[in-house]
């Protein structure tokens, strides 16, 4: 039986020695914690029945992808210790068992051939290109958001790693934005709990890995932006900057604030706004309380999903962003901030300016598609350096709820989504609500406590108290 | 604030390399500022030309590699084509007269490697193709310019235009289709 099974595995895999080698090796372990599970041998080869690799260990990589128009800047603008990352992870009942999630890989990445890649320089834009390779998981040893070595052959431009109950992805802004990273990251997670006889449906963005890639999941669907009244740029001025030493580890810490969703929306209808103006009056309070400048704007850059303006399946990037900005000296209490925060989103979130700002995008990629990369490079460089992250002072990306399938409920008690720091604001907020848990993470570019701490009381101060966890703080 | 400790303590291995190539820079930084005022002020051939080059050479290959395709055979493209660049600075700042016959040599050594390293992998190095592909028009760009009489004309420079086309044919009968689809994507707007 093992001897047929082993023979239709190799069947299912045309990749080179090494990496046919490792692969099978994998499934030798996989079928050996079966083994010490008492798992009956039927079962566990009809888990890790090799048809579920279909065709793409067999055949050649000859698949390629433009980087969509927002993925274009993502490597003109990377330097060695710079790079857009950001993490989603998802918390399960219990420990991770690296031998299935590695198989669960195996099976997942096949659906999604364009995070199957690896970045390559053109004459005018970088692109992703296949890579046939065994994609491997890691064991979590370093702080979230770590830089991704894309410059080997065949290197891939995001990481699965798992730590005690933690499945987390990292990706490489250049693949998908958060919406189509957390697809990935349900899709994944479900094909593990199937493995461990969990019978997982496919619904609420899981993916079946069964079914054949689309042509719209992997689209540049920029293009599809309607025309916009007025006029939109990236320029802006300066915003304030937290106060603090910049740590030389990027991120230098990672906290997350645990919250209960319900105590959370009651906070936010008590002031009759929505959880991410009611967030968002808080993190200007807290940026108050964590710099030393008395002039200046505080711009907070708030990352808007297009699929809800405009119908898309594409699980590439396909999000803006808007910037809600107060003068510090405006800056005081959460009654007085809501009703410009309310109406800065209302504005600068609205479906024209964000189809202005798609506008924007495209024409400036349109603009640039003939100058060669080594010109555009070094510009986009300097450019990059000049203006970077300057203009905002923080972030708050909130991916919303997330839904999974009721029978997935027991296993993932949690999820939480980091966001990589920049160069120079000091934290970067990100949050998602999974059951009736409100997760807010702040990736911290300082060892300066004052902006969470502040936040913290904040949330207390308004009936909402958190439990956090997090990394130690380093690179100081 | 209690806070809860979810996270490994990280290894701290790629901090120290970050910190060995900041020192590195500012020793690099300070050398090419002071080379061309001691040149400048002793006066003399333009030797500090051919100190920068080799620093920006160190630079670029041992401590600032390239962050996206930094595979053998980019990495052995640029390295041999920036030594053939220091050598030509060596001829015009230093002693003159060789540059023409020897780096037509180089570059066919370059040729060849890259042949080699291509044809022994192709499976793995077809995607890795460009440099290759980028020396071999310079190649032939500079046998032209041989025959149009802007350059000497020698058996270094036949030479290695005859290896590039060679090269060029061969590439292109083996990977056939492939060839086009990867200039496709190269050459992508």
């Amino acid at each position: 039986m093992l001897e047929n099974y082993f023979k239709l595995l190799d069947q299912h895999i045309l990749l080179p020695k090494a990496e046919t080698k490792l692969l099978i090796s994998d499934f030798k372990k996989a079928l050996l914690f079966y083994s010490g599970a008492e798992l009956p041998l039927d079962e566990a080869l009809s888990r890790l029945n090799p048809e579920k690799l279909g065709g793409f260990y067999c055949r050649p990589p000859t698949l390629w992808y433009p980087l969509d128009d927002a993925a274009k800047i993502y490597p003109l603008a990377m330097k060695s210790r710079q790079m857009s990352i950001f993490r989603l992870s998802a918390y399960l009942s219990e420990d991770i068992v690296p031998e299935i999630l590695q198989i669960a890989l195996t099976f997942t990445i096949k659906r999604f051939p364009f995070f199957a890649t690896t970045i390559k320089k053109g004459f005018f834009w970088h692109y992703i290109d296949s890579t046939k390779k065994r994609f491997p998981i890691g064991r979590e040893t370093s702080i979230p958001c770590q830089r991704i070595n894309v410059s080997v052959t065949g290197a891939q431009s995001f990481r699965v790693l798992y730590y005690q109950n933690r499945i987390s992805v990292e990706f490489f802004h250049i693949l998908t934005d958060g919406t189509g990273g957390m697809v990935f990251l349900k899709t994944l997670v479900a094909e593990y709990l199937r493995l461990l006889g969990v019978n997982i449906p496919c619904e609420n963005g899981i993916l079946d890995i069964g079914d054949t890639p689309t042509a719209d999941e992997c689209s540049n669907d920029f293009p599809k932006a309607a025309p916009a009244n007025k006029p939109s740029g990236f320029m802006d001025k300066p915003a304030l900057q937290m106060s603090g030493k910049l740590s030389s580890v990027k991120p230098c810490r990672v906290l997350h604030f645990d919250m209960d969703s319900e105590a959370l929306k009651a906070a936010a209808k008590s002031k009759g706004c929505t959880i991410t103006a009611f967030v968002l009056a808080l993190m200007f309070i807290a940026g108050r309380v964590a710099t030393d400048e008395t002039k200046g704007s505080i711009h907070i850059q708030v990352p808007v999903n297009m699929r809800s303006f405009c119908k898309s399946n594409t699980l590439r990037n396909f999000s803006q962003y808007c910037s809600v900005r107060i003068p510090v000296t405006e800056v005081s209490t959460v009654d007085e901030l809501l009703p410009i925060i309310k109406k800065q989103l209302a504005e600068n979130a609205s479906e024209d300016a964000m189809n202005a700002m798609m506008n924007a995008t495209v024409k400036l990629v349109r603009s640039l598609r003939f100058v060669p990369l080594f010109v555009k490079h070094p510009a986009a460089l300097v450019a990059f350096g000049f203006m970077g992250d300057k203009v905002f002072s923080n972030t708050l990306s909130n991916l919303g709820v997330i839904r999974i399938p009721e029978e997935m409920r027991p296993y993932v008690t949690k999820m939480d989504f980091v966001l990589g720091t920049s160069i120079t604001n000091r934290a970067a907020c990100s949050m998602l609500t999974l059951g009736d848990t409100t997760t807010l993470s702040i990736a911290k570019l300082t060892a300066d406590t004052s902006f969470e701490n502040k936040l913290y009381a904040l949330f207390v101060e308004n009936g909402v108290t958190p439990s956090v966890k997090g990394s130690e703080i380093h690179g100081h | 604030m209690d806070i809860e400790i979810v996270y490994p303590k990280p290894e701290l291995r790629t901090q120290a390399r970050e910190e060995i190539k900041k020192i590195m820079l500012w020793c690099f930084l300070t050398a090419a500022y002071i080379c061309p005022i001691v040149n400048i002020c002793i006066g003399g051939k333009l030797w500090s030309i051919v100190v920068i080059w080799s620093m920006w050479v160190v630079w670029c290959t041992l401590l600032n590699p390239p962050l996206v395709e930094n595979n053998l055979m980019s990495r052995t493209a640029h390295f041999l084509l920036n030594c053939a660049i220091l050598l030509v600075l060596i001829d015009v700042c230093l002693s003159s007269g060789w540059a023409g016959f020897v780096v037509p040599i180089v570059c066919f050594a370059l040729l060849v490697v890259l042949g080699i390293l291509f044809f022994i992998d192709i499976s793995q190095q077809r995607q890795n193709i460009m440099p290759m592909l980028w020396i071999i028009g310079g190649s032939l760009v500079a046998l032209v310019i041989a025959i149009a009489g802007l350059l000497k004309m020698n058996w270094p420079t036949i030479a290695l235009g005859s290896t590039a086309f060679a090269l060029l044919v061969i590439t292109i009968i083996t990977l056939r289709r492939q060839f086009f689809a990867e200039l496709k994507k190269r050459f992508h707007i």
